[in-house]
């Protein structure tokens, strides 16, 4: 038996932080909701399991869900679909849209308690419906069955690190269950439980990763099992479409800056990447070329998204060279006080700034 | 620089050439008004400051009007040791140039518009755009040189600015690359700020994009309410369909419980059924007897009730007798009593009327008495009358006029001697001897004549004011008296005042005004003695008139003879009204004494009789009710009875008596089948009922709210609030994002101009510092030292200064100063910037008053002479004035007049 694992397309997801970026991070996810049923396709599953959090939220526009009927309508394949602990299903949520029952081929796994019987094995599904909850939604999987037995739930593993730690799930809970398999859902990234070999819990992970700092994102998983009993044969697939880069760069020596922005124009596929750069540290004045560079880069258009964070980064305290620069006048004599003392954090920053401003109105005016 | 020497022509009208050579001191010019004073400082002006190209309308004007002339001017002045001589020539043959003096001739030095530079160079002053340059190109000399009606200078410019910093030692220069990058700093400080330091508002402003923002917070708060409200439906929702579950349960299990009770409950129905119908025939029983038993106790009361009202009925018979008896003995004693009375009423007649005497005889006396002092006023009245007439008389034969009659006749008198004073100083006579034989004629005089005179022969000529005669081939000889008022005035008013005295002694027999005074006085003499008299007699009189006292008269002897009349007697003997009136009082009190016995037996007779035949009264309706209460006891006895004997009615309450024992023994038996039961399980069912239907209604309720809170979440659901959310909130991190950077580099640039600022501030107020006290220190000498510092204004201007009574507070330059005030002020200030403005040891400059000072007083206007010559060290002074006197007495100064 072979069916493809997937979770966590989180549909219709906030992209607060990217700004206008923000619409065509959502749009990916459906380009890679596509290349999920690509992948179904091309490995020839004989059904598909998303396993929660297809939604963002009960709420979000109802033409997004009906986008992703039609999406998943292609697959020309039985797609089980459990309501998550972000797309619960109650009372006005996803689930009770007519265009559900339109698709023979999709099943809401709506129902607690009832196992769904699919050739070869069965299912066990373990629908969330309610947003937060801290009962253990697998207790009712009956020990015993026919054919091929899969558990599919909604959770958090315990003893996993996740954000939202919700529905716990025993680690053991595929052997307490007497499962072959369990379809896990909630965890963003891709990876097994335990970790290795003849495992028999597994989290796809979100098909698309959905923010900075996620690991093993953007995958699904093909699962085989040969027959009852059989260990499952799991193996992910990439799916995601963009990449999201997040660097951490200090700054102390002359030439940082420029080593930094050759590494950020070296960034492959930069049209389908995101990157956030943050910069700390001193850096000299003489490299104020490559800061500005760096600073317009978020403007430039070369990156999906791009945002530059500078976390204390100053000019180099001795290097107050270039205030001799600056005509012997009233002017030179600002500059001198202004980078004299810096304050807090907050008044440092102004004076920082307030120092760029006089380098560049001097290099503007020249010499 | 000290300009030596100034020729100019064909400049307004000084059309010939003027030439005027100045000491290196002081120079007053001075001439008249319009003798070009001022065309002089005009064409020095031009000289150094315009472009010798000028065209147009402003140049134009300094043609001599109506001659089409090149005006020119030309200066010689020396310079750092060097002198040169500036000749530029305007309009048609425009030109200008500058010849150095060099081993004692005259080099060219430079020529054209280089020259006209060099010349404004000397004053770092700037070429004017287009026409004549203004006080804004002049330079130093905007400060140095006060035109005619212009002692404001206006503050310093930039350029002169430049001058003053290094002059006064400040420490940081003004220069051009430094300008350069404070204008790119402000330039970007511009982009957020206004000159003000407002913050700009506008399209794309920081303002804006705030305002954007917090427009933007606020949308996406509203959605996040929105959704808030849908988690709290779906909490509803969930609760709901908790407490549905549970109220199902509840009501299941009290349906089993009902339904278990139901058969003991119809058991329970069918014993308390048959309790009560036993419980009902008992009382029946018990009522019927109880009915008999008071039909009998009635009865008995009845029969006694008749003998009791019979016993009653044979008293009362009795006592009404007696009653009837006492009221006829009490109505014999009131007949008397009221017999009495009438008898008391004639004694009250008699009273009456002896007290009615004794008042009448009481007015007779006082009447007759009125009387006689009545006639006695009349009498002193008539006197009084007689003697006033008698003084009336008198005043009449003295005819004495009043006060100012003889105050009028005075005058008159005073009048006519004055006038015939006059009139006699009036009086001329001319006497005139011929020496020779002449031919004489009076021309105005007395006698008028026309004659000739022999030699020797004299004529006397008489005349008023005037005597005038003609001597042939000699000559008029005129004699003129005092000149006043004329001989015909002053008969005329003779006349008239002779008429007034005339009229006086007419009215009066004299004009003497003694003789009239002194009748005058006897007639007031006269009148007072009157008046004395008439008031002694009004005094008698009292409130009364003349008429009024006849009247009293008459009435007070009518009354009297109406008294004699009624009591004839009284005529011989005045009755004694005292004893009349002690009669009529022991008449009285007799009467008084008896009436009031005769009342009390009236009253006490009638009370006594009301109340005997109210007793009787009484009496006779109890006997009356009496024998109605027989009659009823024994309709009642008969109805009680029925028709039947007392042993039938009796042995019909021993049945009834039997019959009510036995049903109350059933009762009790049924009753105790009752309460054998442990609780009354009609009333648990209907309560269990109760509560399966209280369950019911809240589930229904449940299942309502569920349904509503259901169709909210739908409705709202179906909005795609999330994806709204999610748009706005990406929406406003990036603006958020994008307005903290521009707010950084606003502050920061806020920030560097604010510190510019302040250091420009600091610079400035090092070199404003000693320039304000040095203004202050002139100021002061030439008017003293309350006159407090000088304050100058950021650009250097004069904002006031701070007179010491004001303790700091400054008076403004436009406040109510003195024009004097004023000048001194612009004059103290300007040669205190000019110091710092040239630097000590660079040469002297030359200082230009034109018709300056014109309001100072005398006392200031030396103290200024005193301090101009002191500072001829570092400057020429050339003023123009057209009171030269108010120069006089300075050293070394050399006067030239226009």
């Amino acid at each position: 038996m072979r069916f493809l694992h997937t979770a966590d397309w989180q549909i219709g997801m906030k992209a607060s932080g990217l700004g206008l970026a923000a619409a065509l991070v959502r749009q990916e996810r459906f380009k890679s909701a596509r290349r999920v049923i690509e992948a179904a396709q091309r490995e020839k599953v004989e059904f598909i399991l998303i396993v929660g959090d297809t939604f963002e939220n009960n709420s979000i526009d109802r033409g997004l869900v009906r986008e992703v009927i039609d999406i998943l309508a292609t697959a020309k394949l039985p797609v089980f679909v459990l309501p998550g602990n972000h797309d619960p299903f109650c009372a006005g949520s996803v689930w009770e849209m007519r265009e559900w029952r339109e698709q023979p081929d999709i099943h809401i796994l709506d129902i607690e308690n009832i196992a769904v019987t699919v050739p070869g094995a069965t299912l066990y599904p373990c629908p969330i419906r309610e947003r937060h909850g801290v009962d253990d939604k697998t207790t009712w999987i009956p020990h015993t069955g026919d054919g091929i037995r899969i558990g599919i739930a909604h959770g958090s593993v315990e003893g996993l690190a996740v954000d939202e730690f919700l529905y716990p799930i025993p680690r053991d809970a595929a052997e307490r269950r007497g499962l072959d398999y369990l379809a896990l859902g909630h965890w963003h990234s891709c990876g097994t439980i335990p970790l290795g070999e003849n495992a028999r819990m597994a989290y796809s992970g979100t098909h698309e990763p959905t923010g900075f700092g996620e690991r093993d994102s953007g995958k699904v998983l093909i699962v085989e099992i040969e027959c009852k009993g059989a260990a499952p044969l799991i193996r992910p697939v990439a799916t995601g479409g963009l990449a999201w880069h997040s660097l951490e760069k200090s700054v102390a020596q002359p030439g940082d800056l420029k080593r930094i922005w050759e590494e950020v124009h070296s960034i492959i596929n930069p049209g389908q990447a995101l990157l956030r750069l943050t910069l700390r540290g001193v850096f000299s004045l003489e490299e104020i070329e490559y800061l500005e560079k760096i600073r317009t880069l978020p403007e430039s258009g070369r990156f999906l998204y791009c945002d530059i964070k500078e976390v204390g980064l100053a000019p180099q305290p001795a290097d107050d060279a270039w205030l001799e620069k600056i005509p012997d006048a009233a002017i030179r004599e600002a500059a001198r006080r202004i980078a004299g003392e810096l304050g807090d954090e907050v008044v440092a920053a102004i004076r920082r700034q307030a120092l760029v401003e006089l380098y560049s109105a001097l290099r503007e005016v020249g010499p | 620089m000290i300009i030596r020497h100034i020729k100019v022509e064909n400049w307004r009208s000084l059309v010939n050439p003027v030439e005027i050579a100045f000491n290196e001191n002081i120079n007053i010019l001075h001439g008249s008004n319009g003798q070009g004073k001022s065309t002089l400082v005009e064409a020095m002006r031009m000289a150094f400051l315009d472009r010798f190209s000028l065209t147009g309308s402003d140049v134009g004007k300094i043609q001599p009007w109506g001659r089409e002339l090149s005006p020119k001017v030309e200066i010689e002045f020396s310079d750092q040791g060097s002198t040169y001589r500036l000749c530029k020539k305007f309009l048609a043959d425009k030109s200008c140039t500058v010849a150095r003096l060099e081993a004692g001739t005259w080099m060219k030095y430079r020529e054209g518009e280089a020259a006209d530079e060099w010349a404004r160079s000397l004053f770092h002053a700037q070429a004017p755009g287009k026409g004549v340059s203004k006080a804004d190109h002049w330079g130093l000399a905007r400060i140095l040189w006060i035109p005619q009606g212009m002692p404001a200078y206006g503050g310093m410019t930039d350029a002169l600015r430049t001058l003053l910093i290094p002059t006064a030692g400040a420490g940081g220069v003004e220069n051009a690359p430094a300008g350069a990058l404070e204008a790119a700093i402000r330039k970007k400080y511009g982009e957020y700020y206004t000159d003000k330091g407002a913050v700009r508002s506008g399209a794309g402003s920081l303002a804006e994009q705030e305002k954007c923002l917090q427009e933007a917070k606020a949308r996406v708060d509203a959605i996040r309410v929105q959704l808030d409200e849908i988690d709290l439906w779906e909490k509803v929702v969930q609760e709901n369909t908790r407490a549905v579950w549970e109220y199902h349960r509840q009501i299941e299990a009290e349906t089993a419980t009902m339904q278990a009770l139901e058969q003991e409950v119809e058991r329970f129905r069918t014993d308390a059924l048959a309790a009560e119908q036993g419980r009902t025939r008992a009382e029946k029983s018990e009522r019927e007897r109880d009915n008999l038993k008071n039909r009998l106790a009635r009865l008995d009361d009845a029969i006694a009730g008749q003998s009791r009202e019979r016993a009653l009925g044979d008293a009362l018979t009795k006592e009404t007798a007696a009653l009837a008896k006492k009221l006829q003995d009490a109505g014999d004693v009131a007949a008397a009593a009221q017999r009495q009375a009438g008898r008391l009423d004639h004694d009250a007649e008699t009273v009456t009327a002896v007290k009615a005497m004794a008042a009448e005889a009481r007015t007779y006396r006082d009447r007759t008495a009125e009387l006689a002092m009545l006639a006695e006023k009349k009498k002193t009245c008539d006197r009084l009358a007689e003697e006033i007439r008698i003084n009336s008389a008198k005043i009449g034969d003295l005819r004495a006029p009043d006060k100012k009659e003889i105050t009028a006749l005075r005058r008159h008198l005073e009048d006519q001697k004055d006038a015939r004073r006059e009139l006699s100083a009036l009086q001329l006579t001319l006497q005139f001897t011929a020496s020779r034989a002449i031919r004489w004629k009076t021309l105005n005089g007395e006698p008028a004549v026309e004659r000739d005179m022999d030699e020797r022969e004299t004529l006397a000529i008489r005349g008023l004011g005037i005597i005038e005669a003609e001597i042939e081939g000699a000559g008029v000889i005129r004699v003129q008296g005092p000149v006043g008022e004329s001989a015909d005035s002053l008969a005329t008013k003779i006349a008239r005042a002779s008429e007034k005295i005339a009229a006086a002694v007419e009215r009066f027999g004299t004009d003497n005004p003694e003789i009239l005074q002194d009748r005058l006085g006897q007639a007031q003499l006269l009148e007072k003695e009157s008046e004395s008299k008439r008031n002694e007699r009004d005094k008698t009189l009292g409130s009364l008139d003349d008429e009024g006292l006849l009247t009293a008269i008459a009435r007070a002897g009518a009354m009297i003879r109406d008294y004699e009349t009624r009591y004839p007697t009284w005529r011989d003997q005045v009755p004694d009204a005292g004893l009349l009136q002690k009669r009529a009082e022991e008449l009285d009190a007799d009467y008084a004494q008896r009436k009031v016995f005769v009342v009390r037996e009236m009253e006490r007779t009638r009370v006594e009789q009301m109340q005997i035949s109210e007793r009787l009264h009484d009496a006779q309706t109890r006997h009356a009710s009496t024998q109605t209460a027989l009659e009823r006891y024994a309709l009642l006895c008969e109805q009680l009875r029925d028709g039947h004997t007392d042993e039938t009615l009796q042995t019909a309450l021993d049945k009834l008596n039997g019959e009510a024992v036995i049903a109350l023994r059933e009762k009790t038996a049924l009753e105790e089948r009752v309460k054998a039961y442990a609780a009354d399980p009609v009333a648990a069912h209907a309560a269990l009922r109760l509560k399966a239907e209280g369950l019911q209604s809240l589930l229904v309720e449940k299942e309502k709210q569920t349904a509503r809170a259901i169709t909210e979440i739908s409705v709202r659901g179906g909005r795609g609030l999330y994806s709204q959310l999610a748009e706005n909130e990406e929406k406003l991190y990036a603006d958020e994002h994008v307005y903290a950077a521009a707010r950084l580099r606003a502050e920061a640039l806020k920030l560097l101009y604010d510190t510019l600022c302040a250091v420009h501030a600091e610079q400035r107020e090092k070199v404003v510092s000693p320039i304000t006290m040095r203004a202050s220190r002139l100021f002061q000498q030439i008017n003293d030292r309350r006159m407090g510092m000088i304050s100058l204004s950021e650009n250097m201007d004069i904002a006031g200064f701070m007179p010491v009574e004001t303790s700091g507070r400054m008076v403004g330059i436009d406040a109510n100063l003195s024009g004097g005030e004023k000048e001194q002020l612009y004059l103290a200030t300007r040669l205190a910037l000019a110091e710092y403005l040239i630097p000590a040891g660079s040469g002297k400059h030359p200082v230009v008053l034109d018709d300056f000072l014109t309001a100072t007083d005398d006392v200031r206007m030396s103290r200024i002479k005193e301090l101009v010559e002191t500072m001829t060290e570092r400057f020429q002074f050339l003023i123009l004035t057209c009171h030269p006197e108010r120069y006089m007495g300075m050293r070394g100064v050399t006067m030239a007049e226009i």
